[in-house]
């Protein structure tokens, strides 16, 4: 028997005890660790538990809520150099209101009355045209009307603001459009609120739809006026 | 103390002790490691014991030296050295280095249940009861892990080369 089968013999031997659990592969487990290490491990346990449990390190608030002030204050601010005034959300609010305006038109072409009978309202709200008008008014009262009418197609449209019950002390405004285009110098210079100028866009949409209106009454009627006398019109209607 | 005790102690000191080492390592696989070295090491210590609570003083003494090294082992494996065999010159020493490290390797290869196991049966030298009241198994299920930690082991060195 040489070495080499004996050194493996003795190898096998050792493997079997250990897979058996009779001998050990490393010996540290059995060693026991001193007092002194167990203090010194001990004492390092306990001062890296207190450190971790040492609260962080807090963030001041006082920049924060510094900051949240600063903003607030931007925010709340009133800005003087812009249009708007202090009113202005609750303008704003109203804006969608404003936007549905009733354009009511009549165009029934009755063949039993004259042209000259008929008449176009269109009317639009709110329609208040001055700030201080709207400071008066109490949110109870009805909001004031823009009514256009046009008695015939030669003659200009008149449009007026009305209301259901106005106040004694209160006259309608009663605005007379002509055809006739009013040199620049006679247009009122354009107010500073958003509400005036909802208004006066109101009353200009209103307007165009009363002109559209006063065309397609002429349109009709000088078309009627064509079949009548047996005249061609003079100019065909393509929007029928 | 006697062998017999050692079993009702630890199925009762285990929670602790692993809560202890969970609040110190958030990690349940390193808390589990160094609850088991202190066990392993408890088991070593306990015939000199006298008392309950001198065992569990010291299992809890045990306990943190076991975190405490296992940290300092995590701080120095960045720096990990090669090792110098050179030391190593006889051959049969150099077989029996072979075949260590090669039992080492099968027994790292191990799943970690296995190896926890297997390491407190071979090291500690420990019977199926011990390990199940100082792992929180059942014994049958720990003699079941044990065989299949045995087979593992066994195929890995025959893979190897060193059977």
């Amino acid at each position: 028997m040489n070495s080499k089968e004996l050194n493996v013999k003795s190898e096998n031997i050792n493997l079997e005890q250990y897979l058996a659990g009779q001998a050990p592969l490393h010996g540290d487990h059995q060693n026991l660790p001193s007092d002194e290490e167990l203090d010194a491990a001990e004492a390092e346990f306990d001062r890296m538990m207190a450190e971790r449990k040492q609260p962080a390190r807090r963030i001041p608030l006082w920049p924060w809520a510094a900051a949240a002030v600063a903003v607030i204050a931007v925010l709340l601010w009133p800005d003087t150099h812009s249009l708007s005034s202090p009113e202005q959300p609750a303008v704003a609010s109203q804006a969608p209101h404003a936007t549905e305006h009733r354009q009511v038109a009549q165009s029934t072409v009755n063949e039993n009355t004259e042209t000259t009978s008929q008449s176009q309202v269109v009317e639009a709200r709110p329609t208040s045209s001055s700030r201080e008008e709207r400071q008066q008014s109490d949110t109870s009262q009805p909001s004031p009307t823009l009514t256009c009418q046009t008695a015939a197609p030669s003659q200009p449209i008149s449009c007026s603001y009305e209301t259901s019950e106005l106040p004694q002390t209160a006259q309608a405004d009663i605005i007379t459009i002509s055809d006739e285009v009013p040199p620049q110098d006679t247009l009122p210079p354009l107010p500073q609120d958003r509400q005036a100028l909802a208004d006066i866009y109101l009353a200009e949409i209103a307007l165009q739809v009363a002109y559209k209106q006063r065309a397609v009454q002429e349109a009709v009627s000088a078309y009627k006026t064509s079949i009548i006398t047996g005249e061609e019109p003079a100019q065909p209607i393509i929007a029928f | 103390m006697k062998a017999e005790m050692f079993t009702f102690v630890v199925s009762r000191l285990r929670p602790r002790l692993l809560a202890l080492a969970l609040q110190f390592n958030a990690d349940s696989d390193a808390a589990e490691d160094a609850v088991q070295e202190a066990l392993m090491r408890l088991w070593t210590a306990w015939e000199r014991l006298a008392k309950e609570e001198d065992a569990e003083r010291l299992a809890v003494r045990l306990t943190k030296h076991a975190c405490i090294d296992a940290f300092r082992q995590s701080q120095q494996q960045q720096t990990v050295e090669l090792k110098d065999n050179a030391a190593v010159a006889s051959e049969d020493a150099i077989h029996e280095t072979e075949l260590q490290q090669a039992l080492e390797r099968a027994v790292a290869a191990l799943p970690t249940s296995e190896r926890r196991l297997w390491t407190l049966f071979a090291e500690a030298q420990m019977s199926s009861a011990q390990i199940a009241a100082a792992t929180g198994i059942r014994i049958r299920s720990v003699s079941s892990i044990l065989s299949t930690a045995r087979r593992h082991i066994i195929e890995s060195l025959k893979k190897g080369g060193a059977l």
